[in-house]
Formats: C-alpha cells, structure tokens, sequence
C-alpha cells in the first residue's frame, strides 16, 4: 500500500507512523512524500524520527549503534532518519531526558531556519522572474509563499517544544 | 578544570557508572534500568548522543570492537572520566551530609 503525505511536523508523522503500525501497515519505504506501506501483525512495530547529521545517510557509528539495540534503520531522507523496533523489545523512544530533547529540537529548528532561507531566496528569484512577465515565475510566486508560511509555523511551533522543554528544565529548583 | 564538569546530569552520571567496566550500548541502557529499578531510562537517541559527547570529552574510550560478535563496540571509562566521577561523587557526599542538617528538631513552629 502507498500513501501520499507531507509533514512537517515529525512528532506528527511518527504519531502517524505508529497509527498505521497499530492497524496492521508496517511502513517500509519513502519517496518524495510517498510512504509504502506491508502488511504486518497489529502493533508490531514502534516507529521514530531522528535528525542525523548527514545528507541521504547515516555514519557506521549510528547504524552500528542501533542495530545493537535493536533498532533498524527504514529509511533515510535528507538529514531525516525513519526507524523502527520490534514492540516486543519494549518501550522505543529515541530522547529520555530534557538535556537531550532540547539538543534534539534545536537541531531540528536550525536545519528549518537553514531551509527557510534559502526557500525566501528562491521565493525573491521567481518574484524578479514574475515582475519580469514570466507566467511559471508567478505561479512559483504562489507556491514559494506556501512553503515559506508552512515553514514559520513549523519553527514556531518548534521553538514552542523548545521552551517548553526549558520551561521544565528550570522547574527543577 | 574539573570542577565546571560538576554536577553531571543522571544520564552521563549512570553512563559513567556503567562503564566502570566494559560495555556495549545495549547493556549500559540494561545495567542502568536495572540499577534505578526501571526509574532512567536511556532512549537511544539520548545515548548515542551522550557516548559521542563523553568520547570527544576523553571520559570514555573504545575499549573493544568485535567485527564477528552483533554487539560490536565496547566502551571503558577513562582515567579522565573517573577523576570527573569522583569528583561528583565528593559532590554528591557533601550534598547528602549536609542534608541530614535538616533532622535536627527546631521549636520555631
């Protein structure tokens, strides 16, 4: 089975992720939105999302890491990593403690910021290719506001988790 | 030098105790569990992260790598590492001792 999605979000997307793995669809593969899906035994999968450090890729230090304890890698895309365990391994979650979820949504944040600027920069491009008359400059005019407006939400609601996270942190007289 | 490495979090505090011999990633996350009655957790993430931060700080060290075994690395702490425990430990003592001050019955009420 395939389904089209496209989040943002990947608190969202692993929620997702472990919906289907609960109904019986244990997701094996991504491309471009497009998530594969096999069948498998009701929850018997956990899935999470991980931010590594490398374009397409993991270090041999991180795939060695996981596969130790269990954990294997579905797919890699962008500085995104989709893992999965088996439920019957236990509890699966990827940060324990606040020190390392902080770590974790600023490098998120960051890597957002990074992508939002260059997205502003092509959005001004095809703004002077719009003024200049072209018809497809125009269209990606529309289109550029879209992904630079999904972007700023996505940064504020990460820097929301963020503080938080800081929040409960400083709780801790 | 030392002295700004203190106070450790749980997390490198148990991860340090752990490798007080040699371990994988997988029986550090168990011993640890096992020594908090299941209270610190360690998600892999958070472990990953923490072995990589204390192997550039020089508190723990690749101890043995089996290419045949599917546990492959070994950490061990370092000398480093155990001077920086110890210190915590100091710490942690002074903590404890000062804190039975409160026992002592007081008519302020």
């Amino acid at each position: 089975m395939i389904k089209f999605r496209l989040y943002f979000d990947k608190d969202l997307e692993t929620e997702w992720l472990n919906e289907m793995a609960a109904k019986g669809y244990a997701m094996t593969g991504f491309f471009a939105g497009f998530y594969m899906f096999e069948n498998c035994e009701p929850g018997k999968y956990i899935y999470q999302v991980d931010l590594g450090s490398r374009f397409f890729s993991v270090s041999n230090d991180y795939r060695e890491f996981m596969s130790d304890t269990g954990v294997e890698i579905v797919q890699t895309w962008g500085f995104w990593i989709i893992l999965r365990r088996l439920s019957s391994a236990g509890k699966f979650e990827l940060y324990t403690d606040v020190d390392s979820s902080i770590a974790h949504y600023t490098k998120i944040r960051r890597m957002f910021i990074v992508v939002l600027a260059i997205e502003i920069c092509c959005f001004f491009i095809e703004l002077a290719g719009a003024m200049a008359g072209s018809h497809v400059a125009q269209v990606f005019v529309f289109l550029f506001i879209f992904i630079v407006a999904a972007f700023v939400q996505i940064i504020l609601k990460t820097s929301q988790t963020i503080a938080k996270l800081e929040e409960r942190k400083g709780g801790r007289y | 030098m030392i002295d700004k490495n203190v106070p450790l979090t749980e997390v490198v505090f148990y991860i340090l105790l752990a490798l007080r011999h040699p371990n994988h990633g997988y029986g550090i996350i168990q011993e640890v569990e096992h020594m908090t009655d299941n209270r610190v957790t360690l998600g892999a993430g958070t472990l990953y992260g923490a072995i990589q931060t204390l192997e550039k700080k020089q508190w723990i060290r690749i101890y043995h790598v089996d290419k045949e075994s599917r546990r492959k690395k070994e950490y061990l702490i370092t000398p480093l590492g155990r001077a920086v425990f110890e210190e915590e430990r100091l710490r942690l003592s002074e903590l404890l001792k000062n804190g039975k001050l409160i026992e002592e019955v007081q008519a302020y009420d």
